[in-house]
């Protein structure tokens, strides 16, 4: 018998934090929770119409036909899609067009939809999900208690080797 | 490393200088970069290859990076280069690179005539072949032209940002796309953000999806953010502090041409004093 | 009768002859200022071939360079064989005089040396040893290079700061130079094994760079290959400070001898991706 296969993609919702006037680098990106409107219903709208848009009628349909948000979490700001195991592409693309979840154009300021991993069962996603959150608050902390350079350092060191990680999927 | 070998510097032209705000701007776009995990940065200046040039090498480059983005390089880890994209339209009101190379990490050429890209695929000594992808293609591509400038070293660049920014921008990104890596058989791509505010940085997981729909091959798609992006940055590197690829200034344990920073700022005189290690360690 | 000849040369013949001075070299214009027909180029056959048959120093040394050794294929097979024995010798004394460290359980390189200057005088004379290389650095190739990058050879420079020389114009001397004797470091390699060997090159052949390193138990000869290696060598300035240059092996396979007169061409750098650290 052949199964149904899938993909599961772990996604954050992220924005830009303009610098202080000083050039200082606080936090890079907000990670934090995301406004209330943004919700499961919310990203699953988008994310089809941003499909309607860029790949019309087929792409939409090829993905639509096992699209869903398995999970959303608004404090965290991160989510999981699924999706059938060809369109996961399309997919990606389509998270790529997206520019704006759930906001209407005048309180409108911008997000990335970030793709953080590609996995095969949502197993997986969840404990690289995990790791990933367990590895942000202990550095966040460590931010926190003392906000000198080396610190700083190894903040960003350890963040990078989160992406790299990702990158060699 | 991920690399991102074009991140808009807001300036056009030497006649008016970058502002704060926009400077500030930059910061956050860098910073954002950063965060979705890139580790080498190249901020581009665009200019026109029939303007005038200041006539001190020191004038040539506007960006001061290592005042300006010295703390964002500490704190941060990244690493800045910089970058000249030279405008092409008529070759023969063109002027001579090797003194603008100097003063820049990487040359990039952007025609946008039949006349300009046969001078950019033949005779000019650079390291990235650009296109105005928001955009008609000035010219057809041959297979000819890009394969042999391909073959010379000369890496084609594919940039993203003007697919975020419009839907007629997107359609026409999107053919051009698929004819440069026609014409490239899709070697030697790379791909970088172009990217003049934060919103317009994407990760690598997008991008490469992004250009596996293209149709770039499967395994070319990291690569073109990676191995030979870093390419790209290794031979601009070369061409100012080695004599024709065969002795190099400094490059000691640690370091590499591309991640010394503090050759960075050498640039002009090209000699590395370093610690004397004494011939005999017992 | 010279004014007039320089006149006449000036003014007339270089608008009918190529070379102006012919009919004057070939005695053909008289006094009165007549030009005789030609000889049929017979006077000036006579001369080339009294030129060639005169012995002078030039003639000499302009017709030995052409004629080349009768037998140059044989002695450069032979200096190749030579050259390959010494080295192998070289490498099986080391592997003697390791052997005999393991049986003996020496295991201080000094105790060994004691060991086989008493025991096996002969064995430590096949041996390599670093130490009568090391002039050949100290004494002949830092002067060189120091004479030749136009920097001070005696005297050591106080303030390197103030160090004012040409940088490129060094770099294109040192791509011209003769590494025999230069103290080289692997800096990068495809083969990790080989990142951190430190040695005096003792030749540089086309491929290689043969080197004498300083051992854990005794020296050793290795041959280094260029290809996919990037090597470090430093030019001393003063006690504390160098100049730092690394080559690189994959652009520099040729020998000193040919590289001389070469002109060297960047190419693309695709083959080179080892050289980045942190990929």
């Amino acid at each position: 018998m052949v199964r149904l296969k899938s993909r599961y993609v772990l996604f954050e919702i992220v924005s830009p934090v303009a610098v202080c006037g000083d050039g200082t680098a606080s936090a890079v990106l907000s990670r934090g929770p995301c406004s209330a409107r943004v919700t499961a219903k919310t990203i699953l709208q988008e994310i089809r119409r941003s499909l309607q848009v860029n790949f019309g009628d087929y792409g939409a349909g090829k993905v639509g036909s096992l699209l869903q948000v398995k999970y959303f979490s608004n404090n965290t700001a991160t989510g999981i899609l699924r999706c059938h195991r060809e369109d996961v592409d399309l997919l990606l693309g389509a998270l790529f067009f997206m520019s704006n979840v759930g906001e209407s154009p005048e309180e409108h300021r911008g997000l990335i939809v970030n793709p953080v991993k590609v996995s095969g069962t949502i197993k997986k996603v969840e404990q690289f999900a995990v790791r990933r959150g367990q590895k942000l608050v202990a550095l966040t902390r460590r931010q926190l208690a003392g906000p000198d350079n080396i610190q700083q350092k190894s903040f960003t060191d350890d963040f990078t080797s989160i992406i790299d990680d990702n990158a060699n999927i | 490393m991920l690399v991102d070998l074009n991140v808009a510097w807001p300036q056009e032209g030497y006649n008016k200088a970058a502002s704060e705000s926009d400077i500030t701007k930059l910061k956050t776009t860098l910073l954002t970069l950063h965060g979705l995990g890139y580790t080498h940065l190249v901020l581009n200046f665009t200019a026109n290859h029939s303007d005038k040039f200041p006539n001190n090498v020191k004038e040539l480059n506007p960006m001061n990076i290592a005042e300006r983005f010295g703390d964002i390089m500490k704190s941060t880890g990244v690493k800045i280069y910089s970058r000249i994209t030279l405008i092409i339209d008529d070759p023969s009101k063109g002027q001579s690179l090797s003194k603008i190379s100097q003063a820049f990490d990487i040359v990039a050429a952007l025609p946008i005539s039949e006349r300009g890209l046969t001078l950019a695929t033949t005779n000019l000594d650079i390291d990235l072949l650009t296109f105005n992808y928001g955009q008609r293609l000035p010219t057809i591509l041959k297979h000819k032209s890009i394969c042999s400038c391909i073959n010379r070293g000369v890496k084609v660049e594919i940039v993203y940002a003007s697919a975020l920014r419009d839907i007629n921008s997107r359609r026409q990104f999107v053919s051009n796309v698929r004819s440069v890596v026609r014409s490239s058989r899709s070697r030697g791509v790379v791909v970088s953000s172009g990217a003049q505010s934060p919103l317009e940085c994407r990760n690598i997981l997008g991008v490469g999806s992004l250009l596996r729909l293209l149709g770039l091959g499967n395994d070319k798609c990291s690569k073109a953010m990676g191995e030979l992006a870093s390419l790209v940055l290794l031979n601009g590197r070369l061409r100012n502090n080695s004599y024709k690829h065969t002795v190099v200034v400094g490059g000691g344990d640690e370091t590499d041409i591309v991640g010394d920073l503090e050759g960075i700022r050498r640039q002009l005189k090209r000699l590395k004093i370093t610690k004397r290690l004494h011939s005999a360690p017992n | 009768m010279d004014r007039a000849q320089e006149f006449i040369k000036s003014c007339l013949f270089t608008k009918s002859f190529i070379n102006p001075d012919k009919p004057i070299e070939e005695n053909r214009l008289r006094e009165t200022l007549l030009v005789l027909p030609t000889d049929g180029g017979l006077s000036s056959r006579l001369k080339h071939n009294r030129s060639k048959l005169k012995l002078t120093a030039e003639n000499i040394t302009s017709t030995n360079n052409k004629i080349r050794h009768p037998n140059y294929k044989s002695v450069s097979k032979n200096a190749k064989i030579a050259m390959k024995a010494y080295i192998t010798g070289l490498k099986r004394a080391v592997q003697r005089a390791k052997k005999t460290s393991y049986e003996n359980d020496i295991t201080e390189k000094q105790e060994l040396e004691l060991y086989l200057k008493e025991n096996n005088p002969e064995l430590w004379s096949q041996l390599p040893h670093y130490g009568e290389f090391e002039p050949m650095h100290k004494d002949l190739w830092v002067g060189y290079i120091k004479e030749l990058l136009g920097l001070p050879v005696e005297t050591a420079i106080e303030d390197t700061s103030k160090l004012s020389i040409n940088g490129s114009a060094a770099l294109l001397k040192l791509s011209m130079a003769e590494y025999n004797g230069c103290l080289i470091k692997v800096a990068k390699s495809r083969n990790k094994n080989m990142v951190g060997i430190r040695g005096i090159v003792i030749w540089d052949s086309q491929k290689h760079f043969i080197i004498v390193t300083q051992g854990k138990l005794t020296d050793e000869v290795k041959c280094i290959p260029k290809q996919g290696t990037v090597f470090n060598f430093q030019i001393p300035l003063n006690d504390t400070d160098a100049l730092e240059y690394s080559i690189l092996g994959d652009r520099f396979k040729y020998r000193s001898s040919d590289r001389a007169g070469r002109k060297f061409k960047s190419r693309r750098c695709d083959d080179m991706l080892y050289y980045i650290t942190d990929l």
